[in-house]
């Protein structure tokens, strides 16, 4: 089936309405994990990309890494930091959860999975805010 | 409810993998490497050795283990794999036309390609420093 063709898409109209209409049609915890999955994946995929510019600084020695570095040791970006360690935290969680429940048919379990992978998720973000925080203070 | 009547492999079958099969078995796969890779990545960097997070500690650390720089080698190739197949099955969710899943298989075949071989760069240049 090519785009010449009927839309395959969920919905009606496919595209983005038709990713809106499923959470829409289905709003279960289920749908609440993919998406939060999907919104993590591509927040850390974005993260992955300015970690690697951050980094390509290297190329200049250690006085530019130093200074490229530098420009990271900010209130908000420690607070972007903590989130980014939350979504790492929960996307590694739930992709666990997903590949037991796709494998191991652990189903019947997946929404405390999810629950579990939520909460463990959010007492490393706390743990990490603690650290990050206390270091700034200090 | 209107479910998607395009099988997987109909869906990914021309592009990037061949088979939408082969993208899931695989994110699952490198999802576990990952879990480890992160989680020595992470974890290791605060509480390994003298868990000095400063430029020089690290390169310190990469220079002194070859192993290590090995890892991080693996770990980039894998990670930056991971995430542009995972934009990929995001996008195919969206229906897109047979014409937009080549066009977008190919400019995340070129990205992944930078991605990794700017990492190999990062790498090399964190090598050359001490």
């Amino acid at each position: 089936m090519d785009g010449a063709g009927p839309r395959s898409s969920i919905g009606s109209s496919g595209k983005l309405e038709g990713v809106v209409e499923e959470v829409r049609l289905n709003p279960n915890l289920g749908t609440f994990a993919w998406v939060l999955h999907r919104l993590t994946g591509l927040g850390l995929a974005l993260y992955l990309v300015l970690h690697l510019w951050a980094l390509g600084a290297a190329a200049g020695g250690p006085a530019a890494l130093e200074a490229r570095l530098a420009l990271f040791e900010t209130a908000s970006f420690r607070v972007l930091e903590v989130l980014v360690i939350g979504a790492v935290a929960f996307h590694m969680l739930n992709g666990v959860r997903i590949i037991v429940v796709d494998f191991a048919r652990f189903s019947r379990w997946q929404k405390e999975l999810f629950g579990a992978a939520l909460a463990i998720s959010l007492l490393v973000m706390a743990y990490t805010a603690w650290v990050f925080f206390a270091r700034i203070a200090a | 409810m209107a479910a998607s009547l395009e099988s997987p492999r109909a869906a990914g079958g021309d592009a990037l993998t061949g088979r939408g099969f082969l993208s899931w078995l695989f994110q699952r796969i490198s999802g576990l490497f990952l879990a480890f890779f992160l989680g020595v990545h992470i974890i290791g960097l605060r509480f390994v050795r003298d868990a000095r997070l400063d430029v020089a500690g690290v390169v310190e650390r990469l220079r002194d283990s070859p192993e290590m720089a090995a890892f991080y080698l693996a770990f980039v190739a894998v990670v930056v794999a991971h995430a542009v197949n995972g934009v990929w099955g995001i996008a195919l969710d969206f229906g897109p036309s047979r014409r937009s899943r080549r066009v977008l298989a190919n400019a995340l075949r070129v990205v992944g390609v930078l991605a990794v071989a700017y990492g190999v760069f990062v790498l090399w240049s964190l090598l050359g420093m001490g």
